[in-house]
C-alpha cells in the first residue's frame, strides 16, 4: 500500500490546485455581477 | 463548467493511471522513471499551444488594435514559459535516469534552453516599454516572429540534428531509453494527459484574462 503514496499525494496536489482555480473561477464571477 | 469537471476527472485518472500501468520502456537504471512521460510529453504539447495562442492573440491584436488581445497574448506566453520550465525540469530528471546525466546540451535540450531565452526576451521588451500603445505593438510584433523559432526550435531542428531525444534522425551514445514503444495502456493515460493539460491551459489562460479585465473595473471605479 506504501508503493501508492506518491500516487494519493499527485491525487490530493491536483485536487487542491483544481479547487483553488475554481474558487478563482467564482470569485471572478461574482465581481463581474 | 462540465468541461472543469471533466479536465477533473481526465488528470485524477492520468495521476492513477501513470502509477498502476506497468512502465512501457525500460530505462537504464530505474524502470519507474518513464512515468514522467505521462507528464513531461502533455507539458511540451501545451507549451506550443500556449506560444501558438500567444501568435493568435497577437495577431488579433495586429488587426484590431484592442488592448485585450494584448493581455491575452502576454498571458499566454507567461503559461507558456511555465509549461516549458516544467517541461525541461522532468526532461532533465528523465534524461539523468536514461542518458546518465541531467542536463547533456541535446539538441532538443538545447532548444528548449533556446526557446526560454527567447521568450525571456518577449517579457524583457514588455517591461523596457512603458507606453501601453508601443508596448503591444512590438511585443506583438515579436511574438510573431518568436513562434516562428518555436516552430523551428521545437520541430525541425531537433529532428535533422542527430542527439539522444526520440526524434531524433540518429541516436547517438547510450540511446536505449530513447525508443518509446506506446502500448494501448500507454496511450490510455497518455492521450487524455495531452488533452486535459491543453484544456488547462486554456482554462488558466480565460481566468488571467478575467481577472485582469475584473482589477481593471474595480480600479475604474
Amino acid at each position: 500500500m506504501s508503493n501508492y503514496i506518491p500516487m494519493f499525494v499527485a491525487l490530493l496536489g491536483w485536487a487542491a490546485l483544481w479547487v483553488y482555480l475554481y474558487s478563482l473561477d467564482v470569485k471572478v464571477k461574482r465581481i463581474k455581477k | 463548467m462540465w468541461w472543469k469537471v471533466t479536465i477533473l476527472i481526465v488528470l485524477a485518472w492520468v495521476c492513477v493511471g501513470s502509477w498502476i500501468f506497468p512502465p512501457p520502456t525500460p530505462v537504464r537504471d530505474n524502470p519507474e522513471v518513464f512515468r514522467i512521460v505521462y507528464f513531461h510529453f502533455p507539458m511540451a504539447i501545451s507549451t506550443v499551444v500556449a506560444f501558438g495562442a500567444g501568435l493568435y492573440f497577437s495577431m488579433r491584436f495586429l488587426s484590431t488594435r484592442e488592448h485585450r488581445y494584448d493581455t491575452r497574448a502576454a498571458d499566454s506566453a507567461r503559461l507558456g514559459m511555465i509549461f516549458c520550465v516544467l517541461a525541461a525540469v522532468s526532461g532533465s530528471i528523465f534524461a539523468k535516469h536514461t542518458w546518465g546525466s541531467y542536463w547533456n546540451w541535446d539538441p532538443r535540450e538545447t532548444s528548449i534552453f533556446m526557446l526560454l531565452l527567447v521568450y525571456a526576451a518577449y517579457f524583457a521588451l514588455r517591461t523596457a516599454l512603458s507606453d501601453p500603445d508601443q508596448r503591444a505593438n512590438l511585443s506583438a510584433v515579436y511574438s510573431v516572429f518568436g513562434f516562428v523559432a518555436t516552430i523551428f526550435l521545437i520541430f525541425i531542428m531537433p529532428r535533422i540534428m542527430p542527439g539522444l531525444h526520440p526524434g531524433s534522425p540518429k541516436p547517438t551514445g547510450q540511446s536505449e531509453g530513447s525508443v518509446i514503444s506506446f502500448s494501448f495502456k500507454t496511450a490510455s493515460v497518455l492521450i487524455p494527459s495531452i488533452l486535459a493539460h491543453v484544456g488547462l491551459f486554456f482554462w488558466i489562460n480565460n481566468l488571467a484574462y478575467k481577472i485582469a479585465g475584473a482589477s481593471k473595473e474595480q480600479s475604474d471605479e
